[in-house]
C-alpha cells in the first residue's frame, strides 16, 4: 500500500470526505459535470493546465516548446513557471533528478521576476516540493497559490497531495471534493479515488479512476489511470483484470515504467515469473526506482535466484547511500528495503526521522515494521493502528500487523489479519504472502 | 551543446587547439554529484574520416545508480571487487554489443567495423560512489577519395535517460554539410553544460559529406575582427550573439529579423575597417569628379559583388572538392600577389613619367582579365590575410580594367560644373587622402575624358570593394548551411553586403562635400607646396602598391 503516495503526486488522488459515500458523490459529480460543460469549453486548454498536477506521460516535446519561449520571452513569468512546471512533471516520469534542479532553477527565475501572486510559479513550486516529498514546503505554496487565486484546480491538488502525504486526511478529502468541484476532470478524478482506496472503499475506488480515466485528455494521463486500475484490481486480488489493464496502458505508452512494473506484479501473481522478471528488467531499463528494484529483488528471491536479487538490492543500497549524502528523507521502500534486507535499527531510525515529516499511513505502516524487525513489537504495534486507522485494505498492512501481533503473542488477532490479507490479495508479496500462509498454519497447529 | 552547433565553424580551430590540454586535465573527475542526475546512461560517439578510413570512438558514461547497475554484470564471480580481467572482458563484450548498435553508411556501402581497444575505467562519484566510462575504439575501412555521403545512426540503447551526442571531425578529410559539431561540447561526456535551459542532447544520426584533403573551412575562419579595444571588443560581442542567432535551435520571425539587422551592422563595420576597399573608392570619389550619385553607384556595385561572391564560393566549396584543396588557396594567394605587384609597377612607371592615362588602362587591362579568371569564386576566399592586400589587388585591377574595353569619352553629361573644380582638386587629393593610384590618372588628365570612363571605374571601384569577400560572411553562409539553412544564410550574406554598401556609400558621400569644400580653398589658392605634393604622392603610393604586391607573392611562395 505503500504505492499509491509514493508517486508523489501525480494525480491521482482523491475527493471528498463524504460520510456515505455515493450519494453526495453522485450528487456533486453531477454538479461538477454540468459546471465543467458550462465553464470550460477548451477541453485543450483544460488539459494542460491540469497537468500541473497531473499525470505525467511523454511531455518532452511539450517542454521543448516551452523552453523556446522562455527564450523568445525571458522577461514572462509565466513562461518561466510554465518551463518549471513541466519539467517537474518530466522529472516525475523519466526520474531524471536534475530535471528537478532545472525545474527549480526556472520556477526561481519566474519568481524572480514576479515575487509576488505569481500563480503559475506557486503552483510549481508547490508540485516540485511534493515530487521531492518536502510536503510542508508543498502546503504552503499550495496555500500561496490559493491565496492568490482561490478558484483555481490545480493548487487544490497540491493541497490535497500535501495534507494526505502530512496526514491530514478530513481537510485532504475537502481539498479534492473543492478542485472536484472546480473542475472535474482526469487529475481531480484520480485524487478523489484515491480518497476511496485510502479509506478501503475499493470498489468506489475503482469506479471513479475509471471516470479519471474516461476524463484523460493526455495519453499520460491514461497512463496514469490505467496503472491505478491495474493496481487497484491487483489489491484485490484480481490479477487478471490488473494484467488486462495494464496491457491497455501498454498499448498506449509501450515504456512508462510504471505500467511495465503493473504488468510484472499482474504476472507474478498470475504464476508468470519469467515474464515478471522482463516486465520488471524493462522498467528498471527505463527508471531504476527503489520500487521496481525492490520489487524486482524480491521476486528473484522468492525464485531463489540469490546473485539476480543481489545486483538489485546492491543498487538499492547505493540509492541508499546517495539519499543520506544528500540528507534527503527516507523512503517507504527504503525503509522497507532496509528493514528487510539491511540492518533493522538503522531502518528504525530512518523511519523515525520519515515519519516525523511524513506521518502517512504507509509510512506508519513501514516504521512498525522496522520496528518489529528491530524486535520492538510493542511500539510497533501502535505504528501498525496508525497504519490501518483510515480503514486501507491493504495486504501488506495487515501481514505486518498480524506478524507483530503473532510476535506478541495475540494470536487470534493475528490469524485474523493474516487471513485479511490474503483475503485482500493472495499474492501480495512474493516473499511475504506465503510467509503469512506459513503462520497462519502454525497457529493453527499450535491451537 | 547548442554551443558547438551554432557555432560549429567558428569553434573548429578553436576548439582543436583548446580540448586536448583540457581533456587531459579532466581526467580525473571531481567527485560531485552527476550533472545529468545519477541515473543517466550517456553516450558520445565521435568519428574521425581520414582517407582511408573511418574511426568511431564510443564512449558510455554511467552515472553513479546506473554504474551501480552495471557492476554486477562486471563482477562476474560476484567477489566484490572487479579485476583488470573482469573490466576487460566486460568493455569487450559490451563494445561488441555497440559495435553492432553503431550503423554508418559509407557512401553506399554499410561500414564494417573493425574494433580496436575496449576499456572500462571508474571514477569516484557522489557519495563514495563510482561512476563509470566505457570507451570503445573501432574502424571501417573507407574510401574517402572522392566526394563521399556519409551516414552515421546510433542504435544504443537509450531508454534510460541521457546524453546522446555524436560529432564528425577530418583528418586529411574535410567535413561538409555536417548535421553534427565537430568538437564534443562535453569534452566526451567529462563537463555537462549547467544551463538550466538546455535540454540534455539527443542526436541519434548524422550525416555528412567527405571531401579530401583538409578543408577550406578551418582556414578561413577569421581571427575575429582585427585589432582591440573598445570598439573592437563591442564588436566581437555583436558577431557572437549574430552566431548565437543564426545557430539558434528554432527560427523565429524576430530571430531571424535581428540576426539580419546584426549582419548588416556587421558589413557595416567591416567595410569601415581599415585597408578594405573603402579606401580605394575614397580615394576614387576624392580624384574623380565624383557626385553623391557616383557614391551610391560604389555602394550597390559593392554589394552585388560581394553578394555574388561570397555566394559563389560558399554554395561552390562544399560540393567542388577540387577547390577545397589548400594548394588551390597558395595558388590563387600567388596569383593575387604577382598581380598587385605588377599593378603596382605600372602605377609606379606612370607615375614616374607623369603620363597619359590611356596607357595605363591598357596595360592594367591585361592584368586585371587574367587575374579575373583565376579568381572569380573561390580564388578570393582564401581572401588571405583578411583580404587587405589583394583586395586592393583586384581592385586596382578591376578599376582599370573596366574603362580599358570602351571609348573613354561616352559618359553622359554628368555636372559639368564641377568639372573644373575636380581637376584643380586632384592635383593635391594626395596630400589629403594618403594613397591610391587612382589619383594618378586624375592626376594626369582628368578633364579629358572623365566622362564614361569615370562611371565605369567606379563601378570597378565597387567591384573591387565587395570582391574580396569577406570572411566573416563566408564563414556564416558556410555554417548556415551546415544548419541546413542555406536560404537563411543568402539572405543574411546579403544583408551584410547592403552592410559594407552603407558605409562605402556613406564614406563616398562624405568624400564629395569634403572635396567640394577643399576644391573652393584650393582653386583660390592653390599653393605651391600642396602642388609638390600632388607630384610626389602619385610615386609614393604606387610605390606602396608594389611594396604590398611582392610582400603578398613572398608569402603565397612560402606557402607552396
Amino acid at each position: 500500500m505503500h504505492r499509491p503516495e509514493d508517486e508523489p503526486a501525480p494525480s491521482i488522488r482523491r475527493r471528498r470526505p463524504l460520510r456515505n459515500g455515493a450519494i453526495t458523490i453522485a450528487l456533486g459529480v453531477a454538479m461538477f459535470t454540468a459546471g465543467a460543460v458550462a465553464a470550460s469549453p477548451a477541453g485543450v486548454n483544460r488539459a494542460a493546465e491540469s497537468s500541473a498536477s497531473a499525470a505525467p506521460g511523454v511531455q518532452v516535446r511539450g517542454v521543448e516548446a516551452l523552453r523556446e519561449r522562455v527564450r523568445r520571452l525571458p522577461a514572462d513569468p509565466v513562461s518561466w513557471a510554465d518551463l518549471g512546471t513541466a519539467l517537474v512533471q518530466q522529472a516525475r516520469t523519466t526520474a531524471d533528478q536534475s530535471a528537478y534542479t532545472q525545474a527549480e532553477a526556472a520556477l526561481r527565475r519566474s519568481l524572480a521576476l514576479q515575487p509576488g501572486e505569481n500563480l503559475h510559479a506557486e503552483i510549481g513550486m508547490g508540485a516540485l516540493a511534493a515530487a521531492r516529498h518536502e510536503f510542508h514546503d508543498a502546503l504552503t505554496w499550495a496555500r500561496k497559490a490559493i491565496v492568490t487565486s482561490p478558484a483555481t484546480p490545480a493548487a487544490y491538488g497540491i493541497l490535497a497531495d500535501a495534507l494526505t502525504q502530512l496526514g491530514q486526511y478530513e481537510d485532504s478529502y475537502t481539498a479534492v471534493q473543492t478542485m472536484a468541484d472546480l473542475r472535474p476532470d482526469s487529475s481531480s478524478l484520480a485524487r478523489a479515488s484515491y480518497t476511496f482506496e485510502l479509506r478501503g472503499d475499493t470498489l468506489q475506488a475503482k469506479a471513479v479512476m475509471g471516470r479519471a480515466l474516461r476524463a484523460a485528455g493526455t495519453p499520460g494521463e491514461r497512463a496514469f489511470a490505467h496503472t491505478h486500475l491495474s493496481s487497484l484490481a491487483l489489491e484485490s486480488g484480481d490479477p487478471a483484470t490488473a494484467l488486462r489493464e495494464a496491457r491497455r496502458g501498454l498499448a498506449e505508452a509501450p515504456q512508462d515504467p510504471g505500467l511495465l512494473e503493473a504488468r510484472a506484479k499482474a504476472h507474478a501473481a498470475l504464476g508468470q515469473p519469467g515474464q515478471a522478471v522482463a516486465d520488471y528488467t524493462a522498467a528498471i531499463a527505463v527508471a531504476p526506482l527503489p520500487q521496481y528494484l525492490l520489487g524486482l529483488g524480491e521476486l528473484q528471491q522468492s525464485l531463489g535466484h540469490r546473485a539476480d536479487s543481489e545486483s538489485q538490492y546492491a543498487v538499492l543500497r547505493a540509492q541508499e547511500k546517495i539519499r543520506r549524502a544528500e540528507g534527503a528523507p527516507a523512503d517507504v521502500d527504503a525503509i522497507l528495503f532496509e528493514a528487510d534486507h539491511g540492518a533493522p535499527r538503522q531502518a528504525v531510525a530512518m523511519a523515525e526521522a520519515a515519519v516525523s515529516e511524513r506521518p502517512f499511513i504507509a509510512v506508519h505502516d513501514a516504521y512498525a515494521w522496522a520496528l518489529h524487525r528491530a524486535g520492538r513489537d510493542e511500539e510497533a504495534l501502535a505504528q501498525a493502528d496508525k497504519a490501518l486507522a483510515l480503514g486501507t485494505r491493504s495486504a501488506l498492512f495487515l501481514f505486518h500487523r498480524g506478524t507483530i501481533r503473532q510476535s506478541l503473542g495475540n494470536t487470534a488477532d493475528a490469524r485474523r489479519d493474516l487471513e485479511r490479507a490474503l483475503a485482500t490479495d493472495p499474492y501480495f508479496h512474493p516473499v511475504h504472502a506465503s510467509a503469512a500462509r506459513t503462520s497462519i498454519r502454525r497457529i493453527d497447529d499450535a491451537s | 551543446m547548442n554551443l558547438l552547433t551554432r557555432r560549429r565553424l567558428t569553434a573548429v580551430p578553436l576548439a582543436a587547439v583548446l580540448l586536448v590540454p583540457i581533456a587531459q586535465i579532466a581526467a580525473a573527475p571531481a567527485a560531485t554529484a552527476h550533472p545529468l542526475g545519477n541515473f543517466t546512461v550517456n553516450y558520445s560517439t565521435s568519428i574521425t574520416l581520414r582517407p582511408d578510413a573511418v574511426d568511431a570512438e564510443i564512449v558510455v558514461d554511467r552515472a553513479e545508480i546506473a554504474a551501480a547497475q552495471q557492476r554486477p554484470l562486471v563482477d562476474q564471480n560476484h567477489d566484490g571487487s572487479v579485476t583488470k580481467g573482469e573490466a576487460q572482458a566486460y568493455a569487450d563484450e559490451e563494445c561488441a554489443v555497440l559495435t553492432r548498435q553503431l550503423g554508418a553508411d559509407i557512401g553506399s556501402r554499410k561500414a564494417r567495423w573493425d574494433s580496436g581497444p575496449s576499456m572500462l575505467t571508474f571514477h569516484p562519484g557522489e557519495a563514495g560512489l563510482e561512476t563509470s566510462r566505457l570507451a570503445c575504439h573501432l574502424t571501417a575501412e573507407a574510401d574517402l577519395g572522392s566526394s563521399t555521403a556519409i551516414r552515421v545512426t546510433t542504435h544504443y540503447d537509450t531508454r534510460r535517460v541521457g546524453w546522446h551526442e555524436i560529432t564528425a571531425n577530418g583528418r586529411g578529410v574535410t567535413v561538409a554539410d555536417s548535421t553534427v559539431p565537430a568538437a564534443s561540447p562535453t569534452n566526451q561526456l567529462r563537463h555537462y553544460p549547467r544551463d538550466p535551459l538546455a535540454a540534455p542532447l539527443d542526436q541519434r544520426t548524422a550525416e555528412l559529406r567527405a571531401t579530401p584533403g583538409d578543408g577550406p573551412a578551418a582556414r578561413i575562419v577569421p581571427p575575429g575582427l582585427p585589432g582591440s579595444g573598445p570598439a573592437t571588443a563591442a564588436l566581437n560581442k555583436v558577431s557572437t550573439l549574430f552566431d548565437t542567432l543564426v545557430g539558434s535551435r528554432e527560427l523565429t520571425v524576430p530571430v531571424g529579423l535581428l540576426a539580419l539587422l546584426l549582419a548588416v551592422v556587421l558589413g557595416a563595420s567591416h567595410a569601415a575597417m581599415p585597408g578594405h576597399g573603402k579606401t580605394i573608392m575614397a580615394a576614387y570619389l576624392a580624384g574623380r569628379r565624383g557626385t553623391p550619385r557616383d557614391a551610391f553607384t560604389v555602394g550597390a556595385t559593392v554589394t552585388l559583388t560581394h553578394t555574388a561572391g561570397v555566394l559563389a564560393l560558399g554554395l561552390a566549396l562544399p560540393l567542388a572538392t577540387h577547390l577545397a584543396g589548400e594548394t588551390v588557396l597558395v595558388w590563387l594567394g600567388l596569383a593575387s600577389g604577382l598581380l598587385v605587384t605588377a599593378i603596382g609597377l605600372q602605377l609606379l612607371r606612370s607615375a614616374l613619367r607623369g603620363k597619359a592615362n590611356h596607357h595605363h588602362h591598357h596595360s592594367h587591362s591585361h592584368h586585371s582579365h587574367d587575374h579575373h579568371s583565376d579568381h572569380d569564386g573561390p580564388g578570393h576566399s582564401h581572401g588571405s590575410g583578411h583580404g587587405h592586400g589583394p583586395g586592393h589587388g583586384h581592385g586596382h585591377g578591376h578599376g582599370h580594367d573596366a574603362p580599358a574595353g570602351l571609348p573613354p569619352a561616352r559618359r553622359a553629361p554628368g555636372t559639368p560644373s564641377t568639372d573644373g573644380s575636380v581637376v584643380v582638386l586632384t592635383k593635391h587629393a594626395p596630400a589629403s587622402h594618403s594613397h591610391s593610384h587612382s589619383d594618378r590618372h586624375e592626376a594626369a588628365g582628368p578633364a579629358r575624358s572623365p566622362a564614361r570612363r569615370g562611371r565605369w571605374a567606379l563601378v570597378g571601384v565597387g567591384i573591387a570593394g565587395g570582391l574580396v569577400p569577406s570572411p566573416s560572411a563566408l564563414v556564416v553562409l558556410l555554417g548556415a548551411i551546415a544548419l541546413g539553412r542555406t536560404a537563411f544564410g543568402v539572405l543574411l550574406v546579403i544583408g551584410y553586403g547592403l552592410g559594407m554598401a552603407v558605409t562605402l556609400t556613406l564614406a563616398g558621400l562624405l568624400l564629395v562635400r569634403l572635396r567640394d569644400r577643399i576644391a573652393v580653398h584650393a582653386a583660390e589658392r592653390a599653393s605651391q607646396r600642396l602642388k609638390t605634393l600632388g607630384r610626389i604622392g602619385p610615386a609614393a603610393t604606387s610605390a606602396l602598391v608594389l611594396l604590398v604586391g611582392i610582400g603578398l607573392t613572398v608569402r603565397a611562395l612560402t606557402g607552396i
